[in-house]
């Protein structure tokens, strides 16, 4: 999100709103803090409103986005409003900073979750270090060929790893033993992806006229 | 002063449950059971959670879908 509203406003000052959330959130982890069950609860609710969206999506019952126009839109949006005079870019910044606010909050209840449950939270943390640095590596990388993925199909498969590891951990933090261990999460993945192609194949016969598509 | 919290609030509350109640408080329920259920017999709750998960799924779509019909 940063490198993305880092490109419409011609610089990557904003990125630096990202990483002093992420900071921030970093110094508040305290060993003795116990953990919270919101992530094994919280996952796997946002994750099936994603799934429920995406599937009413997929058969017409919710219109679609238009991705071309509202990208160009809030384009011109972020490119309007000058600089301050001292060359800072509050507008980037400010979105910036909500942004990976909300995501660097799902990593702290995470690291958290998995980390003080197993009691290994030095190897937690250093993963999430890993995986931020990994995927911001990858934005780099491969960010324009992110854009090609329809947003409908991206928001089908994150509902789908969101249901998936919210009832892992939901059902871990509930005493659930899965057998296999953490293996159990693909056929979660696989289960759900088979009763979301039955949805969708079963909403689609139906039928709820034309797709519609807003911008 | 109150306007921040209240739009934090508001915000938490469109994130968390937002035009889904039916999700928000089935989930909640879900958890609660599983962990009833998985304190006794642990395989019940293994399959509990996958197939109310996926029960809480069909409601919301059938709920989805059936407001689409109306309007």
């Amino acid at each position: 999100m940063a490198f993305r509203f880092g490109g419409c406003r011609g610089g990557l000052r904003m990125s630096t709103g990202g990483g002093r959330c992420v900071w921030s959130h970093a110094r508040q982890l305290r060993p003795h803090q116990r953990a919270p069950c919101g992530g094994g609860e919280s996952a796997p609710g946002v994750g099936l409103q994603w799934l429920r969206k995406a599937i009413l999506r997929a058969t017409g019952y919710r219109p679609k986005h238009d991705e071309d126009a509202i990208y160009h839109r809030e384009v011109e949006r972020l490119s309007g409003p000058p600089r301050t005079q001292s060359g800072r870019d509050a507008i980037g910044f400010t979105i910036s900073f909500k942004g990976v606010l909300l995501e660097g909050m799902e990593i702290v209840m995470i690291v958290l979750t998995l980390g003080l449950s197993s009691g290994h939270l030095l190897v937690a943390s250093s993963a999430a270090l890993a995986a931020v640095i990994l995927v911001a590596a990858v934005g780099v990388l491969v960010s324009r060929q992110l854009r090609e993925v329809p947003e409908n199909a991206m928001k089908l498969a994150v509902g789908l790893m969101l249901v998936s590891f919210g009832s892992f951990w939901g059902g871990q933090g509930a005493g659930v033993s899965w057998p296999g261990g953490d293996l159990s999460l693909l056929g979660l993945l696989a289960g759900y992806a088979v009763v979301t192609w039955l949805a969708i194949r079963f909403l689609g016969q139906a039928g709820s006229g034309p797709v519609q598509v807003v911008g | 002063m109150t306007r921040w919290p209240r739009a934090f609030a508001l915000f938490c509350y469109e994130f968390a449950v937002g035009d889904t109640p039916e999700l928000a408080i089935g989930v909640g329920l879900v958890i609660v059971a599983t962990w009833a259920l998985a304190g006794k017999h642990s395989p019940l709750g293994f399959w509990f959670i996958q197939a109310a998960v996926t029960l809480l799924l069909a409601v919301s779509l059938w709920r989805g879908a059936v407001t689409k019909a109306r309007t």
